[in-house]
């Protein structure tokens, strides 16, 4: 039986790089081999959520939302959007699993790590797990603190510590939150947008890669949703998907 | 990908929205609009970004806007390679145009589609039927796909040399102008002078070209006099 990927993203009516790490991630995957087909779907781009399964012919087709944490979106928009009814359905003939999203992946830690490494940690380096947060979303939080988590039981970094651009507690203070001199920031985002590129660095005056305090240095990294390891991350989801 | 169906004939020139494309046995070339320019690579990433901007720069959110970049040229050299490169610039458009042609595309109205949205979204489905005709026709009238969900009856064209991609359900585009308009019903905003330079999709600027065309429709459609 033929089987297809299907990512699904946010996209932008008004930002073309916003789905750019699902079209990299995309490519990536159809360059394994992998699947008889992958495409992409995305909330506010084309192909859309709701017409993205036109495309294809597999009988089979697993989709994997490309976001960080799960909730209104997962939850409501992409099943809505999709006529999903559950885990597994039967849409228009075919047999289509939807998996979590990317971001609650226990995989996805080894992917911080790696973000964490590429930024020039060290096992004498704290790492903090940078989210976005939101006071009108509690459970939003809720992943960031589970791949932090994740990192710890990997091991290799003495401080695990998660801090938020948007609650508590807060980016801005990294400094008080850690007790390590240096310590490697990893933003849990999905594209390095407006955020990860512009108002984070801005925010904490990080000027190449880096701001220094006191004698104290923290190192911010690239967004873990832009990695390419995130193909593997996304495979793990299919392979578990595929035994439903 | 999508496999090289039928869709497209084998030989011979046709116009598919703002491309041309010239078939010749298994290859193709596919041209933007105007005459000219540089060859792309048969790479669905390079065109998707070539097509993601029109000649101002400007993005292109609307996949089947009419700001097609134009001078480029894409040598195609099966029918397999043809048939992804205009799903790249067009998504979709080969499988809609084949599931039109045999009566299998899955038609959702603009209905269905305003009364399914919820938060940010939700009310679009205020938005009263004078107001979604302007805004079809402010956005629709720019697109190059036929929205047959506003006739899903029409019949789709047998062997036409030029192709009709059809637009099987509104987009996110359109359900975004229609939480405008729903808004501006309840408070009319005045016309602003268009600014081309304006983001397309943006419709809470003064001066987005699709905001001031709808708004020019709703006034004369409610009779309200321009602020």
């Amino acid at each position: 039986m033929n089987r297809g990927l299907l990512l699904v993203g946010h996209g932008s009516h008004l930002s073309p790089h916003s789905s750019a790490p699902i079209h990299a991630h995309a490519r990536a995957l159809r360059e394994q081999g992998r699947f008889d087909e992958v495409r992409v779907g995305f909330w506010k781009e084309e192909p859309s959520l709701s017409r993205a399964l036109d495309g294809f012919r597999s009988a089979d087709v697993t989709i994997v939302p490309v976001f960080i944490s799960g909730g209104y979106f997962t939850n409501e928009v992409i099943p809505r959007e999709m006529r999903i009814t559950g885990p597994v359905s039967s849409i228009d003939g075919r047999t289509v699993r939807y998996t979590p999203p990317v971001g609650c992946h226990p995989s996805l830690a080894r992917v911080i790590v790696q973000r964490a490494l590429e930024a020039g940690a060290t096992s004498a380096d704290a790492l903090a797990v940078l989210g976005h947060g939101t006071p009108r979303n509690p459970a939003s939080e809720k992943n960031v603190f589970e791949q932090a988590d994740h990192v710890r039981v990997l091991g290799g970094f003495p401080e695990v510590t998660t801090v938020f651009l948007d609650q508590q507690p807060n980016m801005r203070d990294i400094f008080d939150i850690v007790k390590n001199d240096s310590v490697v920031m990893v933003p849990l985002f999905i594209a390095d947008g407006w955020h990860v590129g512009e108002t984070i660095p801005e925010d904490l005056s990080i000027e190449g890669g880096e701001v220094r305090k006191g004698g104290r240095r923290l190192r911010y990294a690239g967004a873990v949703g832009t990695h390419p390891a995130i193909a593997s991350v996304i495979v793990d989801l299919v392979e578990e998907a595929a035994r439903w | 990908m999508v496999t090289a169906a039928p869709v497209f004939p084998a030989d011979g020139t046709f116009q598919l929205g703002e491309l041309t494309v010239a078939c010749n046995g298994d290859g193709a070339v596919v041209r933007g609009p105007a005459p000219g320019g540089e060859t792309v690579a048969a790479d669905p990433d390079a065109v998707r970004e070539l097509v993601s901007q029109d000649s101002a720069g400007r993005y292109r959110p609307l996949a089947g806007a009419l700001s097609l970049p134009p001078r480029w040229r894409v040598q195609c050299q099966t029918r397999s390679e043809l048939v992804t490169i205009v799903d790249a610039v067009y998504p979709l458009a080969p499988a809609h145009i084949e599931q039109w042609r045999e009566g299998s595309l899955r038609i959702v109205s603009l209905a269905d589609v305003l009364s399914r949205q919820t938060a940010r979204y939700a009310v679009s489905n205020d938005l009263r039927p004078a107001g979604r005709t302007a805004a079809a026709e402010s956005l629709c009238g720019r697109c190059v796909k036929q929205p047959v969900w506003s006739h899903p009856s029409d019949a789709p064209p047998a062997d036409a040399p030029v192709q009709v991609i059809p637009c099987p359900e509104p987009c996110s585009v359109l359900v975004s102008l229609c939480r405008e308009a729903a808004l501006w019903e309840k408070k009319m905003p005045p016309a602003s002078p268009v600014d081309p330079t304006a983001p397309f999709a943006d419709f809470e600027a003064p001066g987005n070209e699709v905001r001031e065309d709808c708004l020019a429709r709703m006034y004369t459609n409610s009779g309200v006099q321009r602020g």
